[in-house]
C-alpha cells in the first residue's frame, strides 16, 4: 500500500462524512493541542490558549481550542473531561479518539474539525504567548500566507532559558536543516488544498519539516514575524530526540532530495517565500 | 471506550444552528435551548442504556428542531417520533426535515401531527406507533411561561408505559424554577416516581439544566448516573491538587534557601553584645577634637608602637589578661 492509499485509508476511518474539499470556514482561531499521555502539563498548555482566545476575543476575533486526545492512558483523558465541563463555554473542545493513530494523522484529523480558518498546531507541553497571537492574526491576514512563525523561547525541565528558536525567515538551507518548529499559526484552507501532512514513516517526527517545504514549492507563503510566538518547554522524553540517529538523518535527507531536489539545483531556485519578514504594524521588512 | 466529550455531543447541534444562522429565513430564536453538558448527558445516558431507546421528541418544537436533530445524529437510538401540534407555527419542521437531508442522518424519524383529540387520546396514539422491543424515553422542554400547565402532561406520560423515562429541561435554581417545582410535586416520596437533578451526579455537571424523571424500582438507572459520574472521576480534586502543589512549591523552596545558606558563607558576622560605645562615634570625636597634624605624627608613632606591642603583647600580657581585655574591647567598641 502506497503512502496516498494510507492517507486516504486513514482519512475514511477517522472521518464517516469526509468532505471534499472542506467547505469555507468563519475566520477566527482554533487553536489545537494533540495530546498523548501529558497528563501532568496539559493544564498549562490549555491556560495559555484560553488566555489567548480571550484575548482574541478582546479585538473580536473568534476563538476555540480543541484539544485532541490521541488515546492516552495516564488519566488525561479524565483531567480533559474535567476541565472541557469547566470551560466549555470559554471556547475550550475536547475530542477523544478511540484508537491512538499519531500526532500527525491527529493534526489532519484536526484540519477537519477546527470550526475556523485558521489554526494553531501546539503541541501539549508547550505554551502560547496570549499577548501576541494577534499580532499574528493580522499577519497571516495580511499578507494571505498558508503559515506564519515566530520566535519561540526554549526552556529547560527547571523552566530555565535555553535558546531562542524559529528566528529566522524562509531560506533555502531549510531544504539541510530545519528551523521552523511545527508551533505556528495556518491557514487551514491552504494546508488542506496543498495535500496536507504527508504519513510516511520515513519522515517520522519530521512530517512538519516536508510540509513546510512542500508549500513553499508549491508557491505558498511561510512568512516570519520577529515575535514571539510561544514557549517550547524541554521534555526529557520528547518525540523529536528519538529520530536523530545519524542513520535515521541520512535516510530522512535522501528521502527529501529525492522528493525536492533530484537534480541538486534547489538552492538556485528562489521560491516567492524566500526571505518574507513581516510585522503588521511595518509591513514587510 | 467512552470517547464522548461535550464538544462531540454537542456538534450535531452546532452545525443545526449554523445552517439556520446561514439562512436568513430562519431568524427566530428558540424558546428553549439545549446546553452542551446536557448534550453529553443525554446521548451518553441513551448510549449506556441496555436495549436501544425510541425517542419521543416532545422537545422538537421548543426547542425549533434542535432536539430531533441531536437524537438524529446518535447512533445509539432505535427512532425518533416527534408529536407536535397542528396548530403551532410549523417552519422548524421544514428545517428539520431539510436538514436530516443536508446532514445525512440517517435514523428513522417518524412525525406525528396531533389534532384536537384530547390529551389521552393524542397520548395513545403515540404509544401505539411505539416498537415494543425498545423502551421510549421522552424528551420535554418547556419554558418557564409554560410550566405550570406541564403536570398534567407529566403524569399522562408516566402512566403511558409500564418503565417511564423523562428527560426535562431547562430546570432552573431551587425557588426560581417553576418547572423543578411541577416536576418535584409530581415525585412526591410517596410517588413511585423519582427526579434526579443532573447538576447533583457530579460537581462538573453543575451547570447542567437537565432532570431525569423514573420509576424508583428502576435498578439500572442509577447505575447509569453512577457510570456517567465516574467519567468524571480524576485523582485530582483541582482543589486538593492545588493545595498539595503550593505546599510541595513551598517545601521546595524551603530546601533550597536551606541549601543555599548552608553553602554560602555568611557575609554579616555573627551576632555580638551592642556594644557600649561605638566606634564610629570615638572616631569622629578624635577627628573632630584633635587636629590633623598632631593625628598623623601619633599615627606613625603608633604604628610604630602598635608593632611593637603587638610582637610583644602575647610575650608581656598573660593570656588571662589577654582574653578579659578581648571582652572588654567587643563590649565597647563592638569588634
Amino acid at each position: 500500500m502506497n503512502n496516498n492509499d494510507l492517507l486516504s485509508a486513514l482519512s475514511r476511518i477517522l472521518a464517516d462524512d469526509l468532505p471534499a474539499p472542506i467547505r469555507s470556514a468563519p475566520v477566527g482561531v482554533t487553536i489545537v493541542i494533540p495530546n498523548w499521555n501529558h497528563e501532568f502539563v496539559l493544564a498549562r498548555a490549555i491556560r495559555s490558549a484560553l488566555a489567548a482566545v480571550k484575548a482574541l476575543a478582546e479585538q473580536e476575533v473568534s476563538a476555540e481550542v480543541l484539544v485532541i486526545d490521541d488515546q492516552s492512558r495516564d488519566g488525561s483523558l479524565t483531567l480533559l473531561r474535567q476541565l472541557e465541563a469547566l470551560y466549555f463555554d470559554d471556547g475550550l473542545r475536547v475530542l477523544a479518539l478511540s484508537r491512538n493513530v499519531g500526532v500527525v494523522a491527529v493534526r489532519s484529523r484536526a484540519l477537519l474539525e477546527a470550526s475556523y480558518r485558521y489554526i494553531v498546531f501546539m503541541d501539549a507541553d508547550n505554551e502560547l504567548v496570549p499577548e501576541n497571537i494577534y499580532t499574528f492574526y493580522r499577519s497571516i491576514e495580511q499578507t494571505n500566507a498558508a503559515v506564519v512563525y515566530g520566535n519561540i523561547i526554549q526552556h529547560g525541565l527547571n523552566n530555565e532559558y535555553l535558546n531562542l528558536m524559529n528566528n529566522e525567515s524562509f531560506q533555502n538551507h531549510i531544504f539541510r536543516e530545519n528551523y521552523i518548529d511545527t508551533f505556528a499559526l495556518y491557514d487551514r484552507l491552504q494546508i488542506f488544498d496543498s495535500g496536507g501532512y504527508e504519513e510516511n514513516f520515513i519522515l517520522h517526527g519530521h512530517e512538519d519539516w516536508e510540509l513546510f517545504l512542500h508549500l513553499a514549492v508549491g508557491g505558498r507563503r511561510l512568512v516570519f514575524v520577529p515575535v514571539v510566538f510561544g514557549i517550547y518547554h524541554d521534555m526529557p522524553a520528547s518525540r523529536v530526540k528519538s529520530v536523530r540517529e545519524p542513520a535515521h538523518i541520512q535516510e530522512r535527507q535522501a528521502y527529501l532530495d529525492r522528493v525536492f531536489d533530484q537534480l541538486g539545483i534547489r538552492e538556485k531556485q528562489l521560491p516567492n517565500t524566500h526571505q518574507l519578514r513581516y510585522h503588521p504594524d511595518i509591513g514587510y521588512i | 471506550m467512552t470517547t464522548e466529550t461535550l464538544f462531540s455531543s454537542y456538534q450535531p447541534i452546532e452545525q443545526y444552528l449554523r445552517l439556520l444562522q446561514a439562512n436568513h429565513q430562519c431568524d427566530t430564536q428558540a424558546v428553549v435551548s439545549i446546553k452542551a453538558v446536557d448534550a453529553f448527558l443525554m446521548k451518553q445516558f441513551a448510549a449506556y442504556y441496555p436495549v436501544k431507546p425510541t425517542i419521543v421528541d416532545v422537545a422538537a418544537e421548543s426547542t425549533l428542531g434542535t432536539s430531533t436533530i441531536f437524537w438524529l445524529a446518535h447512533s445509539g437510538v432505535q427512532q425518533v417520533i416527534v408529536p407536535y401540534d397542528e396548530k403551532t407555527h410549523l417552519d422548524w419542521l421544514s428545517w428539520l426535515q431539510s436538514a436530516k437531508k443536508s446532514m445525512a442522518l440517517d435514523n428513522d424519524l417518524l412525525i406525528l401531527p396531533q389534532g384536537d383529540a384530547d390529551l389521552s387520546s393524542r397520548w395513545l396514539d403515540v404509544e401505539s406507533r411505539l416498537d415494543p422491543l425498545s423502551p421510549p424515553l421522552f424528551v420535554v422542554a418547556v419554558p418557564e411561561i409554560w410550566a405550570n400547565g406541564m403536570k398534567s402532561i407529566l403524569e399522562t406520560l408516566l402512566t403511558l408505559v409500564p418503565e417511564p423515562l423523562i428527560f426535562l429541561f431547562p430546570i432552573g435554581a431551587i425557588g426560581r424554577s417553576t418547572l423543578l417545582d411541577v416536576a418535584l410535586s409530581t415525585c412526591l416520596p410517596s410517588s413511585p416516581y423519582q427526579l434526579t437533578v443532573m447538576r447533583d451526579i457530579s460537581f462538573f455537571f453543575a451547570g447542567s439544566q437537565l432532570g431525569l424523571i423514573y420509576k424508583r424500582d428502576n435498578h439500572i438507572v442509577p447505575d447509569i448516573l453512577r457510570r456517567m459520574g465516574q467519567l468524571y472521576d480524576g485523582n485530582f480534586d483541582l482543589l486538593t491538587l492545588l493545595e498539595k502543589n503550593i505546599g510541595w512549591q513551598v517545601a521546595h523552596q524551603s530546601e533550597k534557601v536551606a541549601h543555599i545558606q548552608h553553602e554560602t558563607v555568611p557575609l554579616v558576622p555573627p551576632p555580638y553584645p551592642e556594644p557600649l560605645l561605638s566606634g564610629r562615634l570615638i572616631q569622629r570625636g578624635y577627628r573632630a577634637l584633635v587636629p590633623s597634624g598632631v593625628r598623623q605624627s601619633l599615627w606613625h608613632k603608633s604604628v610604630s608602637m602598635t608593632t611593637g606591642v603587638r610582637n610583644n603583647y602575647h610575650k608581656i600580657i598573660p593570656l588571662k589578661t589577654r582574653l578579659v581585655l578581648r571582652d572588654i574591647r567587643i563590649l565597647l567598641l563592638g569588634r
